[in-house]
């Protein structure tokens, strides 16, 4: 894999970003360091100690990236402007959990984006369902599921298409990946169940 | 078609609406279905934090990382300038260096004593000789041991026939200058500054010598010796050397500037 110039635009980095392949987490390394030294600012401006703010930083930034392969990231403002923006309510949110124990609620993606799709009475019984289920234990099955399955499956949930898983974990073609990443959905699956 | 292919390609909206209606209709009435529905949503979610968790880890790590700071060009070329005055200033000191006293003694005593002349005014030519090819094979102990025991030959020889009348009120016979020269050379050859200066003290105090470098060369062993007062005990031979024209007046000169 190739490594990249150092000092890339930002319009550079958002087309690498964009492009999906093997190179985007590259490209999205690049991001981070580029305006890391917000890190430090952060510090100064909210008095969080200095693993809080890259903490912060580390979560915004991941939203960062999310926003630009989903496009939500519309260009209105500069990069660093956005991401300034959201590390901003990504320290508050550290702020308001030190002072007040409570978590944030921008934590991870929701589960509601998934269903929004379905009619509306499958959508409530399949919500009750997802209630029962238990993460935790499916989160340990995880861990265990081997380290092939398991690579490939967070990568997919990162939002790597097949194509790139393909070309990374080296299969033929995306549809031999995708077949194999059911592969190993369903073996979750069974052992999700035949374990209690 | 493989259950969880179909539910993924539902959700993704790739499936054509014909089959969209008909999965949404099976849904309802297929609890297997719903329910692996419902365990592919969670799946994803879970798997999804545990890939957010790991990417968060990866660039926290990124941070740890000591990353090599790119270099401003005005650093590189502040840093070209002062590197070019540097090497100037250099090349400028080596072309007008001034010699240092230690490297003028050096250089003076290997220019003008590296070798001995072998003419020789007297009769004891056969030993004197010897102790001057020795010399000059840088055989210094031998060569002064040879020169001390002829300079004792020779005073001893003088002291028995001229009684107390001694050249310089020294004991010490006419042509003896040479050895008490050549000894303390050999001494001074041999780093043997105490017993160097004591022979050319001796040198020094002849008065009936033409051209007497006894002064210049106690200068230059002390010089060499460098103990407390030696430079200036130098500093004072040398400025004799120079107002009374003695010999090595003009390696005196230049000496004394560098004192």
């Amino acid at each position: 894999m190739q490594s990249l110039p150092r000092n890339l635009s930002d319009a550079d980095l958002l087309s690498g970003i964009r492009a999906d392949g093997p190179q985007r987490r590259l490209y999205e390394n690049r991001l981070y360091e580029k305006y890391d030294y917000l890190i430090t600012d952060g510090v100064r401006k909210h008095r969080l100690t200095d693993d809080d703010c890259a903490s912060a930083y580390s979560d915004a930034i991941l939203v960062v990236f999310e926003h630009i392969t989903n496009d939500r990231f519309k260009e209105q403002s500069g990069l660093k402007t956005y991401l300034y923006q959201i590390f901003s309510n990504k320290c508050v949110d550290a702020i308001r959990k030190k002072t007040t124990n409570r978590s944030s609620v921008h934590e991870g993606p929701s589960l509601d984006d998934s269903l929004l799709q379905l009619p509306d009475d499958v959508r409530s019984v399949v919500q009750q369902l997802i209630m029962q289920g238990d993460a935790d234990r499916l989160h340990q099955h995880l861990q265990r599921l081997g380290d092939k399955c398991r690579a490939m499956l967070l990568a997919w949930a990162d939002g790597y298409a097949d194509d790139d898983i393909a070309q990374t974990m080296n299969y033929n073609s995306a549809a031999v990946a995708k077949t194999s990443r059911l592969r190993c959905f369903d073996k979750l699956r069974e052992r999700y169940r035949d374990t209690p | 078609m493989n259950n969880l292919e179909t539910i993924e390609n539902y959700l993704t909206g790739q499936l054509a609406p014909a089959d969209r209606t008909r999965f949404e209709a099976t849904l309802r009435t297929d609890p297997a279905l719903a329910e692996s529905l419902a365990f592919y949503v969670q799946t994803k979610h879970v798997v999804r934090a545990e890939a957010r968790k790991e990417r968060k880890a990866e660039l926290d790590a990124l941070r740890q990382t000591p990353r090599q700071q790119p270099v401003p060009m005005r650093w590189v070329a502040a840093a070209s300038v002062l590197l070019l005055l540097g090497l100037g200033w250099l090349i400028f000191r080596l072309d007008n260096e001034v010699p240092t006293t230690a490297q003028l003694t050096d250089t003076y005593l290997a220019d003008t004593y590296g070798q001995l002349g072998t003419t020789m005014s007297g009769g004891t030519t056969g030993t004197l000789e010897q102790g001057i090819d020795l010399y000059n094979r840088q055989q210094y102990a031998e060569a002064e041991a040879i020169f001390t025991r002829e300079l004792n030959r020779q005073t001893n020889r003088s002291r028995r026939s001229s009684g107390s009348t001694l050249k310089g009120g020294l004991g010490l016979a006419s042509g003896s200058d040479r050895l008490l020269k050549f000894t303390g050379l050999a001494a001074f050859q041999q780093q043997k500054y105490d017993v160097a200066i004591k022979r050319f003290q001796q040198l020094g105090q002849r008065t009936d010598l033409f051209s007497n470098p006894g002064l210049f060369l106690e200068a230059l062993a002390r010089l060499k010796r460098n103990e407390p007062m030696d430079k200036e005990q130098a500093k004072k031979l040398l400025g004799t050397v120079i107002n009374r024209n003695l010999e090595g007046k003009k390696a005196a000169e230049q000496l004394i500037e560098t004192l």
